[in-house]
Order: structure tokens, then C-alpha cells, then sequence
């Protein structure tokens, strides 16, 4: 396995993480920002929102040109398979509060509890899902 | 603007680290196979780069209000919607931000992942603005 890439791309999205928080004093967590977007309470407050995830696009477009390599990515699950899962996500995500990158980077940066509980369930969770469904099955 | 740099160096570090590939999402969670754990690497020096960045640069003298996440303690929304998170996770191999990322190749089952994370995160905001309205009634 090559150390470099992922040690690289974490301080990215670390360093990302740590834009955000500075200029804007918010927490980088990607399934609150989309979510957000979607939100008629939240009406006054889509800018950043939008500028972040048009970042997001532009940024992989981008990356993706200088790595070629990067394009080439096979999707193993079923159309239904991708419907339950983002379904499960959305849900997920927006109950527990955060995802990966809310919980898993952001919140465990900031050492919170919560975060440190959700992550640890939600790693758990997906491997034990993958234990199964390609092992025990 | 700088929420757009945020983002754009977000989804380099997603791309950098392979994260908008679920298959190395997939290898990493799949403990009984052929386990990869370069997804450990990415979110172990994201979070340093994060916990680093939150101390030298503290947002409070820049006068930006800081906007913590509501909630306070450890609940049941948090761990059942972290296990549902995770599952759908273990599912595709996508959370969130890859799946936006990864959105820019334009794969029909990146997009459909999409739009059903959103009907998932639509349905569980409009459950909770239902619960708060008759409540407050």
C-alpha cells in the first residue's frame, strides 16, 4: 500500500476543514451542508452552502484532470443498491447529526464525545455490513 | 469565496486520497478480505491537520460567530442514525462527500445515490419540523 496519497489528502481535507472554520466558523461536515441547502428553515443561509459544494465540484474536475488514473472507478452496487443506500445515508446522516467528515474528521478534531460515539458506531456498522453481505453470504 | 476554496481543497484531498473511489472505501471496510487501510491514514492526518488548525487559528478574533452543532449529549437519534449511516455506507462505499465529489464523472449510480441521499435527509427534516410544530402547539 502507498503512504503518500493518503496521507496527503488528509491534510487537504483537514486544511479544508480548517479554511472553513476560520473565515466562516463553520464545521465542515458535508452531509449538514447539503442538507442545509434542502432546508426551508435554513433560507438565509445557502450561500456558503452552495459556494462550498460548487468547491467540491470544480475541485474534483480539477484533480481529476491532473490524475487520470483517478477517473477510472468502477461501481460495483446495483441502481437499487445506490437508491437504498443514499436512502440510508440521507436518513442516517441527518439523525446521527453528521458523517464522515462532521463527525469522523471535524468532531474528532474537536475531541467531542458525540462525535467520538458516532464515528466509532458508524465504522462499525459498515464493516460489520461488508463482513456479511460479502462474507457470510 | 473562501467557503469555495474550502470545498475545492476538500474534493483535492477526496481525490488525492482515492476516497471518490467506494471501492478503496469498500477494501477498507471489508476487514475479513483483503483489508486496505489507507482510509485510516487519510482520516488519522485529517484529524490532526484539523485539531492543529482549530488551535492556531481560533475564529473568535476574527469576531465570527462559531456555530456549534446543537446538541450536547450522546442520544438515541445519534446512535441509530450513526448505525444507519453506516449501513448504508458499508452498502455503496459512498458517504457524502465523495458522492458529491465523485458526481463530477457523471456516473448515473453516483447521481442516483445522490438524489436519495437528499429524499432521505428531505423525509427526516420534514419529520423533526412536524415534531417541533406540535410541540410547540
Amino acid at each position: 500500500m502507498e503512504l503518500l496519497s493518503p496521507i496527503v489528502g488528509g491534510i487537504l481535507i483537514g486544511l479544508a476543514a480548517s479554511i472553513l472554520f476560520h473565515f466562516k466558523g463553520r464545521i465542515a461536515g458535508i452531509s449538514g451542508i447539503v442538507s442545509g441547502l434542502i432546508d426551508p428553515n435554513k433560507s438565509g443561509d445557502k450561500k456558503w452552502r452552495l459556494l462550498f459544494i460548487f468547491g467540491i465540484l470544480f475541485g474534483a474536475l480539477v484533480t481529476m484532470q491532473l490524475m487520470p488514473e483517478r477517473r477510472s472507478v468502477e461501481i460495483d452496487g446495483s441502481l437499487i443498491t445506490m437508491v437504498l443506500a443514499g436512502f440510508l445515508v440521507g436518513i442516517g446522516t441527518r439523525l446521527g447529526g453528521g458523517c464522515t467528515s462532521g463527525h469522523g474528521v471535524c468532531g474528532m478534531a474537536r475531541m467531542s464525545t458525540r462525535s467520538f460515539v458516532a464515528s466509532v458506531i458508524f465504522v462499525s456498522a459498515a464493516m460489520l455490513f461488508v463482513a456479511i453481505s460479502r462474507h457470510l453470504y | 469565496m473562501a467557503s469555495f476554496i474550502a470545498g475545492f481543497v476538500f474534493a483535492v484531498g477526496l481525490v488525492v486520497a482515492d476516497l471518490t473511489n467506494p471501492q478503496t472505501v469498500m477494501d477498507f471496510l471489508d476487514v475479513l478480505g483483503d483489508w486496505n487501510p489507507s482510509l485510516l491514514f487519510v482520516l488519522v492526518s485529517a484529524i490532526i491537520t484539523t485539531h492543529l488548525g482549530g488551535k492556531v487559528i481560533a475564529p473568535k478574533k476574527h469576531n465570527i460567530a462559531f456555530a456549534p452543532p446543537e446538541h450536547s449529549s450522546v442520544d438515541m437519534k445519534l446512535i441509530c442514525g450513526s448505525a444507519i449511516f453506516g449501513v448504508g455506507w458499508g452498502l455503496a462505499g459512498y458517504c457524502p462527500g465523495p458522492a458529491v465529489a465523485g458526481a463530477t464523472l457523471l456516473q448515473t449510480k453516483t447521481w442516483v445515490f445522490i438524489v436519495a441521499m437528499l429524499v432521505g435527509m428531505a423525509l427526516v427534516n420534514f419529520i423533526f419540523r412536524c415534531n417541533s410544530r406540535s410541540q410547540s402547539d
